[in-house]
C-alpha cells in the first residue's frame, strides 16, 4: 500500500552515483558481518557437538593413591617384617601467632609428660615462625592437645620408622634417625634405595634361625658369664647370610638406651685373632698344595722356638703326628710346620683368594678390615697357620670355610634374599677333592677330637673349635679367650654353615672350669642345628648308613706307613 | 508466529538450563562422594598398614616360642621325630611280614618324595631290591 503512494523517485546524474556507492559499501559491510557470524556458528557446531573439545567423553575415577612412605618396608627372607613406617602427627607452633606462651606451656607440658616446661615456654617465646613441640605424638596425646585448643599450635603430618621386631637382628637392620635417615646396618647402607623404591627390600636373614641362635647364643653367655657374642649362620651355596647374632643387643625402636659399644656389629665389624678354626685353611691349602697328602704328617713331638716365642701344643701328644690328627687334635706345631712347608707368600696368595686380607664386601656400612701383618715373615707363616697373627672378622671366616666346604668355590656373602636355583658365580679356591676330604675331617673334630659336644643326632655336623687369647696391648692375656666353634652341616653335603664365638667366657662347673672353644661353643652349634635343621629343611640323615660311613672315612692312626712316605 | 517460536525458544531453554543444572549437581554430589571414599580407603589402608605392624610385632620369634612354651608345652622337635615318607607303610600293605632290612641310605633332598611317585614294589621284593 505504502508502496503505491510513494512514487519511485528517479535520481540522475551525481546523487544516483553517491547512492550507488553507499548501498555497495552497505552490501561489502553486510558480507563480512554474515562470514564472520557463519564462522563464529561453525566454530559452535564444531567444538559442541563434533570435536571431544577438552573434556573427556569417558569420565575416569580419580585413581586412588597408595599410603605413600618415605621408606620403603624390609622385610626378611619370608616377608616378615622388620621395618616399616608408620604414619605419626609431629606437633609444631608458630610463636608469632601465640597469644600467652607461659599458659601455652604450662598446658602442653600437662599432656606431654616428656616435654619440659621451662624449655618449651622459652621456645615459645622465640620470634620465630616454626618451632618443633615434639616429634611422633601418640594418637591420646594427640587429642589430649587437641582439646587444649590453644592457637598457633598445630599439626603435621609426619612418619616414623617402626621395627617390629626389636632386638631382633637390630646390629643387620641398623636404625634410622628422627627425620628417617638411615644411621647404621642396612638401613644405611641401602638409605638411597630403600628411599627411592615401593616395594620392600627382602634380606636373606630368616627370623626363626635368627632367633634360635639368638636365644642359644644368649643362654651360653649368661652361663659362662661372657662380655658378649657373636654368631652367623650361612647358605654354603650362595652365601646368604641367615643369621647374623652380635650380643648384647638393642632395641632399635629406642636407640638411645643403649650404650654405643652395644650397638658394635661383632660379627662384621670386630676383627680377632680367631685361633684354631684357622687350621681349617691352614690343612685345605697344605692338602690342596700337594705338599703333603691325607696319609702324610708332621712332627710335634717338641714345641717350636722361633725368635722369642715358643709354640706350643694345647692338647700335646707329644710325637710325630698325621695330617689328620693335627686336625682333628688341633696341633698348633703341626699346623706350623705344615704352614711354613707350603711356604708365605703361597699362603698370603691363598688367604687372598679366600678374602682374608681385606674387607668383606657385605651389604652393610660398618665393615671390619683386617689386620694383616705388613711383614710376612716364617714367623707369620707358622702363627698364621694356627690362626695367631692375623685378624680377621667372624665373617670373613665363615664365608671362608663356606668354601672350603661347599666343593672350594668363593662366594660373597650377602645380605639380600638370593635365588638358590641360580648361585652366583663365584671363585674356585680349592679343588673339589679337597673340599672332600676337609669335610672328612672336620666330621672327624666332631666324631672323635676337639669338638665332640657339637654333636647332634642325625645331622651329621662337622666343624672346628677355636680358642684364642685376647691381645692387650704387645701380650696375650691368658685369662681372656675368645672360644668358638664353626660347623657346618650335614657333612656329607654341606647345606648350612653355623658360627659361634663368645667373647671371655668363665668356665663353670658343667664345663669343669674350661673355657675353651669344644667346651663352651660347640655345644651352642649343636643346639643351633638341631632346633634349625627342621625350619631350613634338612631332613635328619642315618649316620651309621654304609655308604654315608664309606664316604666320610679317614684314616687317623699314626702309621709306619705314613711316616716313610713323608 | 514470532510470539510462538520465541516462547518454545524460552521454554527450551529453562529445560535445558535447569536440566544442565540439576546434572551438574550430581556430578558434584559423586565427585565428593568419590573423593571422601578415596580419602576413606586412604584410611583403611593406613590402618591396615598400621594392623601389619602389629602382627609383625606379635609374631616376634621369641614372642612365639615364648608362648609355644608356656600355653602349649611344646620343645624343639628332635631329629628322631622326623621319617620318611618312604619308611612309612602304605594302605593295605602287610609289613609285618618282612624282616626290617638294613636301614636304607637315603639323601635327604629325597626324604619329602611322596611315595606315589615311585612304582610299585611288590612286599617280599623289598629286601632285594634296596
Amino acid at each position: 500500500m505504502t508502496a503505491e503512494q510513494l512514487t519511485p523517485v528517479r535520481l540522475e546524474g551525481q546523487a544516483k552515483q553517491i547512492i550507488d556507492t553507499g548501498r555497495t559499501r552497505l552490501l561489502v559491510t553486510a558480507a563480512v558481518f554474515a562470514a564472520a557470524f557463519f564462522a563464529v556458528s561453525v566454530r559452535l557446531a564444531e567444538v559442541t557437538l563434533i570435536s571431544e573439545a577438552e573434556e573427556p567423553r569417558i569420565t575416569q575415577a580419580a585413581p586412588v593413591t597408595k599410603v605413600q612412605t618415605t621408606r620403603a618396608d624390609i622385610r626378611d627372607r619370608n616377608g616378615l617384617l622388620l621395618a616399616t613406617n608408620l604414619t605419626t602427627a609431629s606437633l609444631y607452633a608458630n610463636p608469632r601467632v601465640i597469644i600467652n606462651p607461659d599458659d601455652a606451656a604450662a598446658k602442653l607440658a600437662r599432656v606431654l609428660p616428656d616435654v619440659s616446661e621451662a624449655a618449651l615456654a622459652q621456645k615459645l617465646k622465640s620470634d620465630r615462625g616454626f618451632v618443633w613441640i615434639k616429634r611422633h605424638l601418640t594418637p591420646r596425646q594427640q587429642y589430649a592437645v587437641n582439646r587444649l585448643g590453644i592457637p598457633g599450635v598445630d599439626f603435621q603430618r609426619d612418619e616414623r620408622r617402626i621395627y617390629p621386631a626389636g632386638p631382633l637382628a637390630a646390629h643387620v637392620i641398623g636404625m634410622t634417625d628422627i627425620d628417617n635417615k638411615g644411621l647404621a646396618g642396612v638401613e644405611r647402607y641401602f638409605d638411597e634405595e630403600v628411599r627411592s623404591r615401593s616395594e620392600a627390600l627382602y634380606l636373606s636373614i630368616d627370623s626363626r634361625v635368627q632367633h634360635i641362635a639368638t636365644s642359644e647364643l644368649q643362654r651360653a653367655m649368661t652361663a659362662f658369664k661372657a662380655i658378649g657374642a657373636a654368631g652367623l649362620v650361612l647358605d654354603v651355596h650362595t652365601g646368604e647370610i641367615i643369621a647374623m647374632v652380635s650380643l648384647p643387643s638393642f632395641d632399635p625402636n629406642d636407640p638411645g638406651s643403649a650404650p654405643v659399644d652395644v650397638r658394635f656389629n661383632r660379627p662384621v665389624l670386630g676383627v680377632y685373632e680367631m685361633g684354631s678354626t684357622f687350621k681349617i685353611f691352614t690343612t685345605a691349602m697344605a692338602l690342596d698344595s700337594g705338599v703333603t697328602s691325607m696319609t702324610g704328617g708332621y712332627d710335634a713331638s717338641h714345641p717350636i722356638q722361633i725368635s722369642r716365642f715358643t709354640i706350643r701344643d694345647y692338647h700335646g701328644k707329644n710325637r710325630w703326628l698325621t695330617v689328620p690328627e693335627i686336625f682333628i687334635y688341633s696341633s698348633n706345631i703341626g699346623s706350623a710346620r705344615m704352614a711354613l712347608d707350603v711356604g708365605g707368600p703361597a699362603q698370603k696368595a691363598f688367604l687372598g683368594k679366600l678374602g682374608m686380607l681385606q674387607a668383606v664386601p657385605v651389604e652393610l656400612s660398618e665393615v671390619g678390615a683386617p689386620l694383616v701383618p705388613q711383614v710376612w715373615r716364617d714367623i707369620n707363616t707358622m702363627t698364621i697357620g694356627f690362626g695367631h697373627g692375623l685378624a680377621v672378622s667372624p665373617l670373613h671366616l665363615a664365608a671362608g670355610v663356606a668354601a672350603i666346604v661347599n666343593g672350594g668355590i668363593y662366594r660373597n656373602p650377602t645380605l639380600l634374599r638370593r635365588d638358590s636355583a641360580t648361585p652366583p658365580e663365584g671363585r674356585r679356591v680349592i679343588s673339589a677333592k679337597t673340599s672332600r676330604e676337609m669335610r672328612r675331617l672336620m666330621l672327624q673334630v666332631v666324631e672323635s677330637g676337639t669338638g665332640k659336644m657339637a654333636r647332634a643326632d642325625g645331622y651329621l655336623i662337622g666343624g672346628k673349635t677355636g680358642t684364642a687369647e685376647k691381645t692387650a696391648g704387645h701380650h696375650y692375656r691368658q685369662k681372656a679367650l675368645l672360644s668358638s666353634f664353626i660347623g657346618a652341616f650335614p657333612m656329607n653335603d654341606p647345606r648350612y654353615l653355623v658360627l659361634a664365638m663368645l667373647d671371655e667366657p668363665h668356665g663353670n662347673k658343667e664345663t669343669m672350669n674350661y673355657a675353651t672353644g669344644g667346651w663352651v661353643a660347640a655345644p651352642i652349634i649343636a643346639n643351633i642345628v638341631k632346633r634349625s635343621a627342621p625350619i631350613l629343611g634338612v631332613a635328619p640323615i642315618d649316620e651309621r648308613a654304609p655308604d654315608i660311613r664309606r664316604d666320610m672315612l679317614v684314616q687317623v692312626d699314626y702309621r709306619e706307613g705314613a711316616r716313610a712316605s713323608r | 508466529m514470532i510470539r510462538r517460536s520465541a516462547v518454545f525458544w524460552t521454554v527450551l531453554l529453562i529445560a535445558v538450563a535447569t536440566g544442565l543444572y540439576v546434572l551438574k549437581n550430581r556430578v558434584h554430589d559423586l565427585e565428593d562422594r568419590l573423593q571422601r571414599l578415596n580419602r576413606e580407603i586412604i584410611a583403611e589402608q593406613e590402618a591396615i598398614h598400621v594392623l601389619k605392624a602389629e602382627w609383625a610385632y606379635l609374631n616376634q620369634p621369641a614372642r612365639l616360642d615364648d608362648l609355644a612354651r608356656r600355653h602349649l608345652g611344646l620343645v624343639p622337635e628332635s631329629a628322631k621325630q622326623v621319617i620318611d615318607l618312604a619308611d612309612l607303610p602304605r594302605p593295605g600293605e602287610v609289613t609285618t611280614v618282612v624282616d626290617a632290612p638294613a636301614k636304607s641310605p637315603k639323601k635327604p633332598t629325597e626324604a619329602i618324595k611322596p611315595p606315589a611317585a615311585r612304582p610299585p614294589i611288590p612286599v617280599a621284593q623289598r629286601g632285594v631290591q634296596r
